[in-house]
Protein backbone atom coordinates (compact mmCIF):
# COMPACT_ATOMS: atom_id res chain seq x y z
CA UNK A 1 0.00 0.00 0.00
CA UNK A 2 1.22 3.49 -0.84
CA UNK A 3 1.82 6.44 2.01
CA UNK A 4 -1.28 8.14 0.58
CA UNK A 5 -3.36 4.59 1.34
CA UNK A 6 -2.04 3.99 4.90
CA UNK A 7 -2.36 7.64 5.94
CA UNK A 8 -6.06 7.09 4.86
CA UNK A 9 -6.14 3.89 6.78
CA UNK A 10 -5.03 5.33 9.52
CA UNK A 11 -7.30 7.99 9.31
CA UNK A 12 -10.52 5.83 9.08
CA UNK A 13 -9.14 3.41 11.88
CA UNK A 14 -9.16 7.20 14.23
CA UNK A 15 -12.38 8.10 13.06
CA UNK A 16 -14.35 4.81 13.28
CA UNK A 17 -13.36 4.72 17.00
CA UNK A 18 -13.84 8.47 17.74
CA UNK A 19 -17.19 8.45 15.85
CA UNK A 20 -18.59 5.46 13.70
CA UNK A 21 -21.05 7.88 12.36
CA UNK A 22 -18.61 9.99 10.62
CA UNK A 23 -16.80 6.74 9.50
CA UNK A 24 -18.99 5.51 7.42
CA UNK A 25 -18.49 7.18 4.25
CA UNK A 26 -14.97 7.26 4.92
CA UNK A 27 -14.75 3.43 4.78
CA UNK A 28 -16.93 2.92 1.76
CA UNK A 29 -14.56 5.24 -0.04
CA UNK A 30 -11.26 3.32 1.28
CA UNK A 31 -12.62 0.48 0.28
CA UNK A 32 -13.53 1.61 -3.48
CA UNK A 33 -10.38 2.84 -3.51
CA UNK A 34 -7.98 0.02 -2.07
CA UNK A 35 -9.86 -3.28 -2.31
CA UNK A 36 -9.76 -5.85 -5.32
CA UNK A 37 -12.44 -7.72 -3.85
CA UNK A 38 -15.90 -6.00 -4.69
CA UNK A 39 -17.44 -8.20 -1.74
CA UNK A 40 -15.38 -6.06 0.61
CA UNK A 41 -16.78 -3.19 -1.09
CA UNK A 42 -20.55 -4.35 -0.51
CA UNK A 43 -20.13 -5.27 2.46
CA UNK A 44 -18.81 -1.43 3.65
CA UNK A 45 -21.38 -0.13 1.75
CA UNK A 46 -24.33 -2.67 3.36
CA UNK A 47 -22.51 -1.95 7.15
CA UNK A 48 -22.88 2.25 6.37
CA UNK A 49 -26.71 1.18 5.76
CA UNK A 50 -27.03 -0.75 8.91
CA UNK A 51 -25.38 2.23 10.66
CA UNK A 52 -27.60 4.32 9.47
CA UNK A 53 -30.84 2.43 10.78
CA UNK A 54 -29.34 1.30 13.83
CA UNK A 55 -31.78 1.63 16.71
CA UNK A 56 -29.80 1.16 19.86
CA UNK A 57 -26.20 1.82 20.94
CA UNK A 58 -25.42 -1.34 21.30
CA UNK A 59 -26.02 -2.25 18.06
CA UNK A 60 -24.17 0.80 16.81
CA UNK A 61 -21.29 -0.51 19.19
CA UNK A 62 -21.13 -3.77 17.42
CA UNK A 63 -21.34 -2.65 13.91
CA UNK A 64 -18.28 0.04 14.59
CA UNK A 65 -16.46 -3.21 15.79
CA UNK A 66 -17.57 -5.14 12.32
CA UNK A 67 -16.25 -1.68 10.92
CA UNK A 68 -12.91 -1.70 12.02
CA UNK A 69 -12.76 -5.68 11.36
CA UNK A 70 -13.73 -4.83 7.93
CA UNK A 71 -11.15 -2.29 7.47
CA UNK A 72 -8.23 -4.63 8.02
CA UNK A 73 -9.25 -7.08 5.58
CA UNK A 74 -9.36 -4.11 2.86
CA UNK A 75 -5.92 -3.62 4.30
CA UNK A 76 -4.96 -7.28 3.61
CA UNK A 77 -6.78 -7.60 0.51
CA UNK A 78 -4.87 -4.69 -1.03
CA UNK A 79 -1.21 -6.04 -0.09
CA UNK A 80 -2.28 -9.57 -1.10
CA UNK A 81 -3.76 -8.23 -4.61
CA UNK A 82 -1.89 -4.74 -5.66
CA UNK A 83 1.17 -6.45 -8.08
CA UNK A 84 -0.54 -9.27 -8.97
CA UNK A 85 -1.99 -9.79 -12.84
CA UNK A 86 -5.34 -10.51 -11.47
CA UNK A 87 -5.36 -7.19 -9.55
CA UNK A 88 -3.86 -5.22 -12.09
CA UNK A 89 -6.51 -6.63 -14.81
CA UNK A 90 -9.48 -5.89 -12.78
CA UNK A 91 -8.68 -2.36 -12.52
CA UNK A 92 -7.50 -1.95 -16.40
CA UNK A 93 -11.17 -3.11 -17.14
CA UNK A 94 -12.71 -0.67 -14.90
CA UNK A 95 -11.43 2.26 -16.37
CA UNK A 96 -11.19 0.95 -20.33
CA UNK A 97 -15.40 0.32 -19.04
CA UNK A 98 -15.52 4.08 -18.23
CA UNK A 99 -13.54 5.10 -21.15
CA UNK A 100 -16.01 3.32 -23.22
CA UNK A 101 -19.18 4.97 -22.32
CA UNK A 102 -18.13 8.15 -21.69
CA UNK A 103 -17.38 8.39 -25.86
CA UNK A 104 -20.72 7.19 -26.59
CA UNK A 105 -22.28 10.18 -27.82
CA UNK A 106 -25.64 11.26 -26.03
CA UNK A 107 -29.24 10.62 -28.15
CA UNK A 108 -29.78 15.42 -28.76
CA UNK A 109 -31.79 14.69 -32.22
CA UNK A 110 -34.65 17.30 -32.43
CA UNK A 111 -37.92 15.44 -31.69
CA UNK A 112 -39.92 19.11 -32.51
CA UNK A 113 -39.13 22.03 -34.33
CA UNK A 114 -41.67 24.83 -34.48
CA UNK A 115 -41.27 28.54 -36.07
CA UNK A 116 -43.47 31.32 -35.19
CA UNK A 117 -46.19 28.93 -34.73
CA UNK A 118 -49.75 31.34 -34.39
CA UNK A 119 -53.25 30.25 -33.59
CA UNK A 120 -56.28 32.55 -33.04
CA UNK A 121 -59.26 30.78 -31.86
CA UNK A 122 -62.32 31.60 -33.54
CA UNK A 123 -64.96 32.64 -30.50
CA UNK A 124 -63.18 34.50 -27.84
CA UNK A 125 -60.07 37.13 -28.94
CA UNK A 126 -56.98 34.79 -27.83
CA UNK A 127 -53.96 33.98 -29.88
CA UNK A 128 -50.90 32.42 -29.98
CA UNK A 129 -48.43 34.68 -31.75
CA UNK A 130 -45.27 33.60 -33.06
CA UNK A 131 -44.19 30.29 -30.27
CA UNK A 132 -40.50 28.92 -31.83
CA UNK A 133 -40.08 25.67 -30.08
CA UNK A 134 -36.97 23.13 -29.86
CA UNK A 135 -37.99 20.00 -28.60
CA UNK A 136 -35.12 17.20 -28.33
CA UNK A 137 -34.44 14.03 -27.01
CA UNK A 138 -33.41 13.92 -22.97
CA UNK A 139 -33.70 17.15 -22.76
CA UNK A 140 -36.64 18.98 -20.46
CA UNK A 141 -38.58 22.11 -22.18
CA UNK A 142 -40.84 23.80 -19.17
CA UNK A 143 -43.49 26.52 -20.36
CA UNK A 144 -44.70 28.65 -17.57
CA UNK A 145 -46.78 32.32 -17.28
CA UNK A 146 -50.74 33.23 -15.34
CA UNK A 147 -53.59 30.71 -16.91
CA UNK A 148 -55.19 31.49 -20.27
CA UNK A 149 -51.64 32.86 -21.30
CA UNK A 150 -51.55 29.82 -24.35
CA UNK A 151 -49.76 27.05 -22.41
CA UNK A 152 -52.36 24.61 -22.88
CA UNK A 153 -52.96 25.40 -26.62
CA UNK A 154 -49.39 25.45 -27.37
CA UNK A 155 -49.53 21.75 -26.34
CA UNK A 156 -52.54 20.56 -28.11
CA UNK A 157 -50.75 22.08 -30.94
CA UNK A 158 -47.68 20.08 -30.23
CA UNK A 159 -49.36 17.00 -29.39
CA UNK A 160 -51.85 17.40 -32.97
CA UNK A 161 -54.59 18.18 -31.86
CA UNK A 162 -55.03 21.16 -33.07
CA UNK A 163 -53.89 22.92 -35.92
CA UNK A 164 -51.87 26.29 -36.65
CA UNK A 165 -52.62 29.25 -38.25
CA UNK A 166 -49.86 30.10 -39.37
CA UNK A 167 -45.85 29.25 -38.93
CA UNK A 168 -43.88 25.96 -39.70
CA UNK A 169 -44.34 22.74 -37.55
CA UNK A 170 -41.72 19.86 -38.03
CA UNK A 171 -40.74 16.26 -35.89
CA UNK A 172 -37.62 15.46 -37.83
CA UNK A 173 -37.05 12.56 -35.25
CA UNK A 174 -40.46 10.85 -35.63
CA UNK A 175 -40.82 11.59 -39.56
CA UNK A 176 -39.66 8.59 -41.55
CA UNK A 177 -37.55 9.51 -44.40
CA UNK A 178 -39.04 12.69 -43.96
CA UNK A 179 -42.23 12.10 -44.43
CA UNK A 180 -44.97 13.64 -42.21
CA UNK A 181 -47.13 10.90 -41.79
CA UNK A 182 -49.43 12.05 -38.46
CA UNK A 183 -50.85 8.41 -37.22
CA UNK A 184 -47.30 7.56 -37.31
CA UNK A 185 -46.17 10.72 -35.59
CA UNK A 186 -48.79 10.83 -33.01
CA UNK A 187 -47.96 7.17 -32.24
CA UNK A 188 -44.73 8.17 -30.41
CA UNK A 189 -45.87 11.25 -29.21
CA UNK A 190 -47.59 10.69 -25.20
CA UNK A 191 -49.53 13.77 -23.95
CA UNK A 192 -50.91 14.05 -20.36
CA UNK A 193 -53.72 16.51 -20.25
CA UNK A 194 -54.21 18.49 -17.13
CA UNK A 195 -57.56 17.13 -16.70
CA UNK A 196 -57.42 13.21 -16.85
CA UNK A 197 -59.96 11.11 -18.04
CA UNK A 198 -61.09 8.50 -15.50
CA UNK A 199 -60.35 4.94 -16.69
CA UNK A 200 -62.38 1.81 -15.97
CA UNK A 201 -60.90 -1.87 -14.90
CA UNK A 202 -57.73 -1.89 -12.60
CA UNK A 203 -54.65 -0.26 -12.85
CA UNK A 204 -52.88 -3.92 -14.25
CA UNK A 205 -55.27 -4.20 -16.96
CA UNK A 206 -55.35 -0.39 -18.01
CA UNK A 207 -51.47 -0.77 -18.48
CA UNK A 208 -51.45 -3.87 -20.72
CA UNK A 209 -53.98 -2.75 -22.93
CA UNK A 210 -51.64 0.67 -23.12
CA UNK A 211 -48.73 -1.09 -23.81
CA UNK A 212 -51.00 -3.67 -26.61
CA UNK A 213 -52.75 -0.44 -28.32
CA UNK A 214 -48.72 0.64 -29.78
CA UNK A 215 -47.35 -2.55 -30.64
CA UNK A 216 -46.00 -3.92 -27.34
CA UNK A 217 -47.61 -7.84 -27.31
CA UNK A 218 -46.78 -11.01 -25.52
CA UNK A 219 -43.60 -11.33 -23.19
CA UNK A 220 -42.52 -7.75 -23.88
CA UNK A 221 -45.96 -5.97 -22.76
CA UNK A 222 -45.14 -8.22 -19.38
CA UNK A 223 -41.82 -6.81 -18.88
CA UNK A 224 -42.91 -3.79 -20.19
CA UNK A 225 -45.59 -3.22 -17.61
CA UNK A 226 -43.91 -4.65 -14.75
CA UNK A 227 -40.86 -2.55 -15.52
CA UNK A 228 -43.06 0.72 -15.32
CA UNK A 229 -45.25 -0.01 -12.05
CA UNK A 230 -41.94 -0.87 -10.11
CA UNK A 231 -40.53 2.40 -11.27
CA UNK A 232 -42.88 4.50 -10.56
CA UNK A 233 -43.45 2.64 -7.10
CA UNK A 234 -46.91 1.49 -8.25
CA UNK A 235 -47.02 -2.43 -6.81
CA UNK A 236 -49.21 -1.51 -4.10
CA UNK A 237 -51.90 -0.37 -6.04
CA UNK A 238 -52.30 -2.62 -9.50
CA UNK A 239 -55.24 -4.11 -8.24
CA UNK A 240 -57.24 -0.50 -7.39
CA UNK A 241 -59.51 1.43 -9.40
CA UNK A 242 -59.91 5.02 -10.33
CA UNK A 243 -61.94 6.15 -7.42
CA UNK A 244 -59.53 4.32 -4.92
CA UNK A 245 -56.71 6.24 -5.79
CA UNK A 246 -55.46 9.42 -4.54
CA UNK A 247 -54.63 12.39 -7.05
CA UNK A 248 -51.15 12.28 -6.67
CA UNK A 249 -51.56 8.48 -7.96
CA UNK A 250 -53.95 9.11 -10.32
CA UNK A 251 -51.20 11.30 -12.21
CA UNK A 252 -48.11 8.94 -11.53
CA UNK A 253 -50.43 6.20 -13.21
CA UNK A 254 -51.25 8.01 -16.34
CA UNK A 255 -47.34 8.63 -16.23
CA UNK A 256 -47.27 4.82 -16.36
CA UNK A 257 -49.23 4.64 -18.94
CA UNK A 258 -47.97 7.11 -20.73
CA UNK A 259 -44.37 5.93 -20.43
CA UNK A 260 -45.42 2.12 -20.68
CA UNK A 261 -44.67 2.11 -24.50
CA UNK A 262 -41.20 4.00 -24.59
CA UNK A 263 -43.01 6.97 -26.59
CA UNK A 264 -40.42 9.91 -28.03
CA UNK A 265 -42.25 12.94 -26.85
CA UNK A 266 -43.80 13.25 -23.32
CA UNK A 267 -46.53 16.34 -23.62
CA UNK A 268 -47.20 16.85 -19.54
CA UNK A 269 -49.58 19.74 -19.14
CA UNK A 270 -50.08 20.92 -15.19
CA UNK A 271 -48.89 17.35 -13.77
CA UNK A 272 -48.18 18.80 -10.59
CA UNK A 273 -51.19 20.45 -10.01
CA UNK A 274 -53.28 18.82 -6.81
CA UNK A 275 -50.35 17.07 -5.89
CA UNK A 276 -48.18 17.73 -2.24
CA UNK A 277 -45.15 18.34 -1.68
CA UNK A 278 -43.90 15.11 -1.73
CA UNK A 279 -45.54 14.31 -4.70
CA UNK A 280 -44.49 17.06 -6.96
CA UNK A 281 -40.62 15.91 -6.13
CA UNK A 282 -41.31 12.31 -6.71
CA UNK A 283 -42.86 12.97 -10.38
CA UNK A 284 -40.11 15.50 -10.89
CA UNK A 285 -37.19 13.64 -10.08
CA UNK A 286 -38.86 10.47 -12.33
CA UNK A 287 -39.88 12.45 -15.04
CA UNK A 288 -35.96 13.90 -14.95
CA UNK A 289 -34.36 10.76 -14.57
CA UNK A 290 -36.80 8.79 -17.36
CA UNK A 291 -36.21 11.27 -20.27
CA UNK A 292 -32.20 10.96 -19.75
CA UNK A 293 -32.34 7.14 -20.31
CA UNK A 294 -28.96 6.43 -22.22
CA UNK A 295 -31.06 3.71 -24.41
CA UNK A 296 -34.83 5.42 -24.18
CA UNK A 297 -34.29 8.84 -23.97
CA UNK A 298 -37.47 10.99 -24.56
CA UNK A 299 -37.85 14.72 -25.13
CA UNK A 300 -40.22 16.12 -22.67
CA UNK A 301 -42.55 19.01 -22.68
CA UNK A 302 -43.82 20.89 -19.29
CA UNK A 303 -45.87 22.99 -17.92
CA UNK A 304 -47.07 24.20 -13.98
CA UNK A 305 -47.16 27.11 -12.24
CA UNK A 306 -44.79 25.72 -9.68
CA UNK A 307 -41.89 27.80 -11.14
CA UNK A 308 -38.53 26.45 -8.97
CA UNK A 309 -39.55 22.88 -9.14
CA UNK A 310 -40.08 23.58 -12.95
CA UNK A 311 -36.85 25.63 -13.47
CA UNK A 312 -35.11 22.96 -10.72
CA UNK A 313 -35.43 20.34 -13.71
CA UNK A 314 -36.05 21.72 -16.98
CA UNK A 315 -32.96 22.52 -19.86
CA UNK A 316 -35.04 25.03 -21.52
CA UNK A 317 -37.93 27.48 -20.82
CA UNK A 318 -40.43 29.56 -22.43
CA UNK A 319 -42.71 31.81 -20.49
CA UNK A 320 -45.36 32.71 -22.23
CA UNK A 321 -47.59 35.99 -21.89
CA UNK A 322 -50.65 36.80 -23.53
CA UNK A 323 -49.75 34.49 -25.99
CA UNK A 324 -46.42 35.60 -26.92
CA UNK A 325 -42.88 34.09 -25.45
CA UNK A 326 -41.30 36.53 -23.59
CA UNK A 327 -38.47 34.51 -22.78
CA UNK A 328 -37.58 31.28 -24.75
CA UNK A 329 -34.25 29.84 -24.29
CA UNK A 330 -31.66 28.06 -21.94
CA UNK A 331 -32.62 27.96 -18.25
CA UNK A 332 -29.52 28.77 -17.24
CA UNK A 333 -29.52 31.85 -19.57
CA UNK A 334 -32.41 33.26 -17.17
CA UNK A 335 -31.53 37.27 -16.13
CA UNK A 336 -28.46 36.84 -17.51
CA UNK A 337 -29.03 39.95 -19.01
CA UNK A 338 -30.55 41.97 -16.14
CA UNK A 339 -29.38 45.26 -15.19
CA UNK A 340 -30.24 44.57 -11.47
CA UNK A 341 -30.96 41.58 -8.84
CA UNK A 342 -34.47 40.94 -7.31
CA UNK A 343 -35.06 39.30 -4.25
CA UNK A 344 -37.92 38.26 -2.16
CA UNK A 345 -37.94 37.84 1.25
CA UNK A 346 -40.46 37.34 4.80
CA UNK A 347 -40.80 39.23 7.60
CA UNK A 348 -42.98 40.04 10.56
CA UNK A 349 -42.50 43.68 9.63
CA UNK A 350 -44.48 46.27 7.95
CA UNK A 351 -43.25 47.99 4.70
CA UNK A 352 -43.48 51.23 6.56
CA UNK A 353 -40.66 49.30 9.43
CA UNK A 354 -38.35 47.81 6.79
CA UNK A 355 -38.55 50.76 4.82
CA UNK A 356 -37.03 52.92 7.97
CA UNK A 357 -34.86 49.71 8.92
CA UNK A 358 -33.38 49.99 5.36
CA UNK A 359 -33.27 53.96 5.08
CA UNK A 360 -29.23 53.83 4.90
CA UNK A 361 -29.12 50.77 2.34
CA UNK A 362 -28.72 51.63 -1.01
CA UNK A 363 -31.57 49.67 -3.29
CA UNK A 364 -33.81 49.99 -5.69
CA UNK A 365 -37.71 49.27 -4.85
CA UNK A 366 -39.17 47.67 -1.89
CA UNK A 367 -42.74 46.32 -2.37
CA UNK A 368 -44.45 44.19 -0.95
CA UNK A 369 -46.62 41.96 -3.28
CA UNK A 370 -49.36 40.31 -0.66
CA UNK A 371 -47.22 37.42 0.14
CA UNK A 372 -43.71 38.79 0.65
CA UNK A 373 -41.18 41.31 -0.01
CA UNK A 374 -39.28 42.10 -3.20
CA UNK A 375 -36.50 44.09 -3.37
CA UNK A 376 -34.58 45.15 -5.84
CA UNK A 377 -30.91 45.66 -5.79
CA UNK A 378 -27.51 47.15 -8.02
CA UNK A 379 -25.89 43.83 -9.85
CA UNK A 380 -22.98 44.29 -7.72
CA UNK A 381 -25.02 43.34 -4.58
CA UNK A 382 -24.78 39.63 -3.80
CA UNK A 383 -27.23 37.71 -2.02
CA UNK A 384 -25.31 37.50 0.80
CA UNK A 385 -24.51 41.25 1.00
CA UNK A 386 -27.94 41.96 1.32
CA UNK A 387 -28.75 39.30 3.97
CA UNK A 388 -26.34 40.39 6.28
CA UNK A 389 -27.70 43.92 5.64
CA UNK A 390 -31.42 42.16 6.86
CA UNK A 391 -29.81 40.99 9.73
CA UNK A 392 -27.53 43.62 10.83
CA UNK A 393 -30.58 45.73 10.87
CA UNK A 394 -32.49 43.31 13.46
CA UNK A 395 -34.68 42.01 10.68
CA UNK A 396 -36.83 38.78 11.37
CA UNK A 397 -35.88 36.33 7.56
CA UNK A 398 -38.37 33.56 7.81
CA UNK A 399 -37.96 33.39 4.47
CA UNK A 400 -35.69 34.59 1.52
CA UNK A 401 -34.65 33.70 -1.81
CA UNK A 402 -32.99 35.33 -4.53
CA UNK A 403 -35.65 35.18 -7.88
CA UNK A 404 -32.30 37.35 -10.17
CA UNK A 405 -32.67 34.34 -12.51
CA UNK A 406 -35.50 33.06 -12.02
CA UNK A 407 -39.19 33.59 -14.34
CA UNK A 408 -40.65 34.66 -11.11
CA UNK A 409 -39.58 37.92 -12.16
CA UNK A 410 -41.52 38.02 -15.57
CA UNK A 411 -44.58 37.66 -13.73
CA UNK A 412 -44.22 41.33 -12.09
CA UNK B 1 -26.03 16.48 -13.25
CA UNK B 2 -24.72 13.06 -13.71
CA UNK B 3 -24.24 12.53 -17.54
CA UNK B 4 -26.21 9.05 -18.64
CA UNK B 5 -23.37 7.82 -20.13
CA UNK B 6 -21.13 7.95 -16.75
CA UNK B 7 -21.55 4.20 -15.44
CA UNK B 8 -19.09 5.31 -12.96
CA UNK B 9 -20.52 7.80 -11.28
CA UNK B 10 -23.94 6.42 -12.00
CA UNK B 11 -23.30 3.13 -10.33
CA UNK B 12 -21.22 4.82 -7.77
CA UNK B 13 -24.73 7.18 -6.68
CA UNK B 14 -26.71 4.38 -6.63
CA UNK B 15 -23.91 3.02 -3.58
CA UNK B 16 -24.00 6.08 -1.74
CA UNK B 17 -27.98 5.85 -2.03
CA UNK B 18 -27.77 2.65 -0.47
CA UNK B 19 -25.14 3.50 2.25
CA UNK B 20 -27.52 6.01 3.18
CA UNK B 21 -30.52 4.48 3.38
CA UNK B 22 -32.36 6.15 0.58
CA UNK B 23 -33.32 2.50 -0.96
CA UNK B 24 -36.44 3.52 -3.08
CA UNK B 25 -34.32 6.27 -4.92
CA UNK B 26 -31.66 3.34 -5.08
CA UNK B 27 -34.01 0.83 -6.65
CA UNK B 28 -35.74 3.61 -9.25
CA UNK B 29 -31.95 4.37 -10.45
CA UNK B 30 -30.69 0.65 -9.97
CA UNK B 31 -33.38 -0.20 -12.60
CA UNK B 32 -32.63 2.73 -14.93
CA UNK B 33 -28.49 1.43 -14.62
CA UNK B 34 -29.67 -1.96 -15.61
CA UNK B 35 -31.78 -1.03 -18.78
CA UNK B 36 -29.36 1.39 -19.97
CA UNK B 37 -26.69 -0.71 -19.65
CA UNK B 38 -27.50 -4.20 -19.66
CA UNK B 39 -31.34 -4.69 -20.25
CA UNK B 40 -30.99 -8.22 -20.25
CA UNK B 41 -30.43 -7.79 -16.17
CA UNK B 42 -33.70 -5.80 -16.22
CA UNK B 43 -35.78 -9.19 -15.02
CA UNK B 44 -33.28 -9.13 -11.58
CA UNK B 45 -33.57 -5.71 -10.51
CA UNK B 46 -37.62 -5.55 -10.88
CA UNK B 47 -37.97 -8.70 -9.08
CA UNK B 48 -35.15 -6.92 -6.24
CA UNK B 49 -37.53 -4.30 -6.34
CA UNK B 50 -40.54 -6.61 -5.72
CA UNK B 51 -38.90 -8.48 -3.14
CA UNK B 52 -38.30 -5.00 -1.08
CA UNK B 53 -41.89 -4.24 -1.56
CA UNK B 54 -42.86 -7.67 0.23
CA UNK B 55 -40.07 -7.22 3.24
CA UNK B 56 -41.35 -3.62 3.30
CA UNK B 57 -45.03 -4.89 3.64
CA UNK B 58 -43.94 -8.27 6.04
CA UNK B 59 -42.42 -5.72 8.64
CA UNK B 60 -45.24 -2.81 8.48
CA UNK B 61 -47.67 -5.96 8.91
CA UNK B 62 -46.05 -7.45 11.30
CA UNK B 63 -45.57 -10.63 9.07
CA UNK B 64 -42.17 -11.01 10.34
CA UNK B 65 -39.76 -9.81 13.64
CA UNK B 66 -37.19 -7.49 13.70
CA UNK B 67 -34.35 -9.87 12.88
CA UNK B 68 -36.00 -11.41 10.02
CA UNK B 69 -36.67 -7.78 8.81
CA UNK B 70 -32.91 -7.16 8.50
CA UNK B 71 -31.78 -10.15 7.32
CA UNK B 72 -34.11 -10.27 4.50
CA UNK B 73 -33.25 -6.44 3.84
CA UNK B 74 -29.21 -7.39 3.99
CA UNK B 75 -29.81 -9.77 1.62
CA UNK B 76 -31.66 -7.53 -0.90
CA UNK B 77 -29.41 -4.70 -0.15
CA UNK B 78 -26.34 -7.36 -1.51
CA UNK B 79 -28.53 -8.60 -4.48
CA UNK B 80 -28.50 -4.50 -5.48
CA UNK B 81 -24.45 -4.40 -5.30
CA UNK B 82 -23.89 -7.59 -6.91
CA UNK B 83 -26.57 -6.67 -9.79
CA UNK B 84 -24.36 -3.57 -10.47
CA UNK B 85 -21.23 -5.60 -10.66
CA UNK B 86 -22.50 -7.87 -13.04
CA UNK B 87 -24.07 -5.37 -14.89
CA UNK B 88 -20.47 -3.49 -15.65
CA UNK B 89 -18.99 -6.92 -16.16
CA UNK B 90 -22.09 -8.12 -18.25
CA UNK B 91 -21.13 -9.35 -21.89
CA UNK B 92 -22.58 -6.45 -23.58
CA UNK B 93 -19.39 -4.51 -21.10
CA UNK B 94 -17.31 -7.41 -22.87
CA UNK B 95 -18.05 -7.66 -25.94
CA UNK B 96 -17.60 -3.76 -26.05
CA UNK B 97 -13.85 -4.23 -24.71
CA UNK B 98 -13.29 -6.61 -27.52
CA UNK B 99 -14.36 -3.89 -30.23
CA UNK B 100 -12.33 -1.15 -28.53
CA UNK B 101 -9.41 -3.93 -28.79
CA UNK B 102 -9.54 -4.40 -32.14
Amino acid sequence: MTDKGYKSAIEVREVIQDDASKATRLLVDFAKEYAFDNNLVHRAIVLSHEYATAVSDESRLQLSQQMSKLLEEIIEDHSNNSNTDQGRKKKAIEKAVEEFYSKLELKNDVVVKGKSLTMAYKKGNFTLSDVDIDLRLGEITGVVGENANGKTTLFEIIAGNIDIDSGELSYPYLQKNGKFDWPSIKNKIAYVPQMLPRWYGSLKDNLHFEAATHGIKGRKNREEVEFIFHRLELADFLDLKWPQLSGGYKMRFALAKALVWKPKLLVLDEPLAHLDIKAQLTILNDIRDLSRSLRFPIAVIISSQHLYEIESISDNLIFLQEGKAIFNGKTEDLGKTRKENTFEFETPLSLQELGERLKDFKYGSLVNNGLYFVITTSINVSQLELLRALLSRDIDICYFRNISQSSKQLFR
Amino acid sequence: MIASNDISRRSDEIQILVASNSIPTALKKLMDFVRDFATEFLNEAIVISANFVKVEGDIRTKAIDYKEYTKGRNELLFQMLTLIDEVKNSIVVRESLIAIEQ
